[in-house]
């Protein structure tokens, strides 16, 4: 049975690009344009086994979401990557310590990503 | 204030104290000259007393050094004060075209917001327009890949098909082979076969002839068995009637020696006929041409089969390669596209770039707007502003990209080393 993966990130661009790539490496894709919208999915018990989510949104952005998801139960053990173009330490850090398994930097590439994929959901 | 501004009031105090100087001196060598004068006639005529006197003499002459330095300053410099009242004309003047500019740079600089929003609505419209092209970009890779999977997925049913049909073909290609062998060893057998027919039917045909000179050997029995009955009779003869019934005997003998070489003689041509006949029947069939003629079709036949069996190998290795090439390219193909979706990230990073210049133009804006209140209120010493200094330092904790805080730092070093601000950042890539 085929992974699912849920992304989140404002740009439609971003969603549609990576869902493609995901889907093409054949996983399943669960989408969200924000964190308010993916944190509702979550609360209503979306199934999924990684999030992978960006961290400059409006509104919440992408480590608030992440403390909010560890709270419930069903993710707490969930792995959870940042894609975002954001590539500082004290920021890398911060997510860390909300519970994120790790970070990439955008523009990442098909492989780098698909290569960390494979490796949080081993 | 024009650059002998700093000049001025010492020149003013230097002239005024040069005058005053000058007229105090005339008005003392006046007071000298006209003193005795003053008190012995002018004061007893006038009836009044000496102190009285003196201190009217003090008055006139402070007056007349006044009046004196008024005619004086106005005589020399224009200006019964010196200079001054045409400097604070000056000034008065300088103020007004001052406050003037600043009015006008204030109205150029409450003017910038409009230029930025028109700056920023560019910039919107160059974020829109990307974001717009990058997704469109990103349908038609979608619909591109769509395509590709369906020759991808054609080319794999059409491959395990023809890995099939190959594989089908290799047990019909073995069993070719083996019903070549067979067909190469019948020939073989054939040709064996033919050779020993020929070897015995010929054996058979000299056999028959063979029996030619038995006949021969019958025949001269049968006419020494005639030249005996023969003598027999002329002794039988000789012998009279005692030899009546001898002669009888010899004379049946002799007969029997004629039957026997007649029946000989048919029995050779018997022999004779049937030899000819196999001979005149298998001389096709056992004439070494022939044979020879058999074998080289059968021959050809073999290696046709044999080559035929080649061509078909070649044209199914073919297939194989030309659906390993494709399917390959199409795999690399896959791994492109993927590569080329993933790059359509350009698109996001771009735009947070020009969403942080859209905000440093609004940050602009608020400090024009800032120095424009400055300049209309220049006359009061307390304002206070934000320096823009601390607008770049606030722009630079906003940033989130290595290359924003790299061309930032580039920038305010004029230009020097790159990578200043690179300490503080991670790998692209970083599992925790």
């Amino acid at each position: 049975m085929s992974k699912r993966i849920f992304l989140v990130d404002d740009s439609a661009t971003i969603l549609l690009s990576i869902s493609n790539i995901l889907t093409k490496a054949g996983f399943e894709t669960e989408k969200a344009a924000n964190a308010e919208e993916a944190l509702r999915k979550f609360q209503s018990g979306v199934k999924v086994d990684l999030l992978i989510t960006d961290l400059n949104m409006p509104g919440m952005n992408g480590i608030e979401l992440i403390k909010e998801v560890r709270k419930l139960p069903n993710y707490r053990f969930m792995p959870i990557l940042f894609l975002t173009t954001e590539s500082q330490q004290t920021k890398r850090a911060e997510a860390k310590a909300a519970g994120a398994s790790g970070w990439l930097v955008k523009p990442a590439t098909a492989e780098s990503l698909l290569n960390t994929i494979k490796l949080v959901l081993r | 204030m024009s650059p002998s501004s700093p000049r001025k009031p010492r020149q003013i105090m230097l002239r005024s104290i040069l005058v005053t100087l000058g007229v105090s001196v005339v008005t003392c060598w006046f007071v000298f000259l006209a003193h005795g004068w003053y008190h012995a006639s002018l004061l007893p005529t006038l009836g009044v007393s000496v102190a009285l006197g003196d201190a009217l003499g003090t008055l006139l002459a402070m007056m007349a050094a006044l009046v004196g330095q008024l005619v004086v300053s106005r005589t020399l410099f224009n200006d019964e004060m010196f200079g001054v009242a045409h400097m604070q004309t000056r000034m008065r003047e300088e103020r007004e075209k001052m406050r003037l500019v600043a009015d006008e740079v204030a109205g150029e600089l409450l003017a910038v917001k409009t230029f930025d929003d028109v700056v920023r609505n560019q910039l919107d419209g160059v974020v829109d327009q990307t974001e717009s092209a990058a997704f469109d970009m990103t349908q038609r890779l979608q619909t591109i890949d769509q395509v590709v999977g369906r020759l991808d997925n054609f080319v794999t049913r059409t491959t395990s098909e023809s890995l099939q049909r190959i594989e089908d073909s290799e047990a019909s290609i073995a069993q070719n082979r083996a019903m070549i062998g067979k067909m190469t060893e019948y020939i073989q057998r054939r040709i064996a076969a033919a050779e020993t027919d020929q070897q015995r039917v010929s054996q058979v045909v000299a056999e028959a002839r063979a029996l030619e000179s038995l006949v021969q050997l019958i025949r001269d029995i049968a006419a020494q068995t005639n030249l005996l009955a023969l003598n027999a009779a002329i002794e039988a003869a000789r012998a009279g009637e005692a030899g009546r019934g001898f002669a009888v005997v010899a004379d049946e003998v002799r007969k029997l020696s004629q039957e026997s070489d007649k029946a000989v003689t048919r029995i050779n041509q018997g022999i004779q006929a049937v030899a000819t006949t196999i001979e005149e029947q298998f001389s096709d069939a056992l004439s070494t041409q022939q044979v020879d003629k058999e074998r080289a079709i059968l021959k050809v036949f073999s290696e046709q089969m044999a080559e035929l069996s080649r061509s078909y190998e070649e044209a199914t290795e073919n297939v194989k390669n030309v659906l390993a090439t494709v399917q390959e390219c199409s795999t690399e193909l896959s791994s492109m596209f993927m590569d080329t979706l993933a790059s359509v990230q350009f698109q996001d990073v771009t735009r947070q770039q020009l969403e942080h210049v859209g905000a440093a133009l609004r940050r602009l804006d608020s400090h024009a707007i800032m120095l424009a209140e400055r300049l209309r209120a220049f006359e009061n010493p307390q304002m206070d502003f934000t320096p823009l200094s601390e607008h770049l330092s606030a722009m630079f904790d906003q940033y989130v990209m290595s290359q924003q805080r790299d061309t930032h730092l580039r920038t305010l070093s004029g230009g020097g080393t790159a990578r200043a601000g690179a300490g503080s950042e991670g790998p692209k890539v970083e599992l925790f």
